[in-house]
């Protein structure tokens, strides 16, 4: 597949998401167990790609990981704040300061 | 009264402006974007997705799957899941766009971003009200959005390294969480996914392995009875 229908396809697909439910749910309810599913959604796959995005992986694999430990202090912040500035910025910093350490 | 001193903003501009400050936030992440899929994306097509998808960790996401030499369906799944809570947002959103026609709907339907709807639900529990304020907020993000993707697109190749932007995926997933979890059910439903991720990572390829333990770590947070 060519990436520019790639690209076309996340947004055909992304679209949907955001305009069906604005324009069914002035007539149609869905059943109370897929609110559930949808809710609970957003926590698995929001902590699964962060799993894989800061977990040491492979043969190399350290807990000397920058990627780790950034996790804290911005996971820290963001508990506290609800920014998404000052996470961005504690994460960026934190990571770069710890990759600087690390070496 | 006629006087207009002291008159309120247009819901829109009132959206646009509360907006900014978590705009401005969201441009290291869009920068971040640009940069990654300079690897594999022509200029025009880093922005068309930007444009187009206007989501930012699926376009992350995407864009370093692509980098990484990944086939287009583990791509388009992972977008699909990733961008599932969308399906959410904008059922929970839909009372404030009811009645509008279609283009305003639409309209409202693509301005639809994890960082709008808090900012719009918050304005819509201070009294604002209808379309035009999710807009104006969408609309603050959008155009933020796009200057990063160009910037981050330019500089594709001539990151320097120490600044951190390569952390900019993990700071925002982990903005999102604390921002979107909620209830005790939800986070164990989290901690469920990632044992299931650490659990499938040595035969599952890394591609597939998030889409999975979404569905089955939702699932399975379904006879979960429901903590409060």
């Amino acid at each position: 597949m060519d990436v520019t229908a790639l690209i076309l396809a996340m947004a055909v697909v992304t679209f949907a998401y955001r305009y069906a439910p604005l324009a069914v749910l002035e007539r149609l309810t869905l059943p109370g167990w897929a609110y559930d599913w949808l809710d609970l959604v957003p926590a698995a796959v929001l902590a699964a790609m962060l799993c894989q995005a800061v977990a040491p992986t492979g043969a190399a694999a350290s807990w000397a990981s920058p990627y780790l430990w950034a996790a804290l202090p911005t996971a820290l912040v963001a508990w506290r704040s609800k920014s998404m500035i000052l996470t961005m910025a504690t994460g960026m910093l934190s990571f770069a300061l710890l990759a600087h350490l690390m070496g | 009264m006629s006087t207009t001193a002291g008159k309120q903003r247009s819901p829109f501009w009132a959206g646009f402006v509360a907006t900014l400050p978590v705009a401005a936030g969201c441009a290291p992440f869009g920068v971040a974007y640009g940069a990654v899929a300079a690897a594999t994306l022509l200029p025009w097509q880093t922005s068309l997705m930007s444009v187009a998808v206007f989501a930012g960790t699926a376009q992350f996401i995407a864009a370093s799957m692509l980098a990484q030499g990944s086939a287009w369906l583990p791509v388009l799944v992972t977008c699909a899941l990733v961008n599932l809570r969308l399906v959410l947002l904008s059922a929970a959103i839909s009372p404030h766009v009811r009645g509008a026609g279609f283009v305003r709907r639409a309209l409202a339907a693509q301005m639809l971003t994890d960082e709008s709807f808090a900012v719009s639900t918050a304005g819509y529990r201070a009294g604002q009200v209808g379309p035009a304020y999710l807009i104006g907020s969408g609309l603050s993000l959008f155009i933020i959005w796009q200057a990063a993707t160009v910037v981050g697109r330019l500089a594709g190749g001539f990151v320097p390294q120490g600044f951190g932007l390569e952390y900019a995926l993990p700071a925002s997933l982990i903005c999102l969480l604390f921002l979107l979890v909620r209830s005790k059910r939800q986070w164990a439903v989290a901690v469920v996914a990632v044992g299931l991720v650490l659990a499938t990572q040595a035969w599952l390829p890394a591609a597939w392995a998030a889409p999975a333990a979404t569905v089955v770590a939702a699932t399975i947070g379904l006879g979960i009875r429901r903590w409060t």
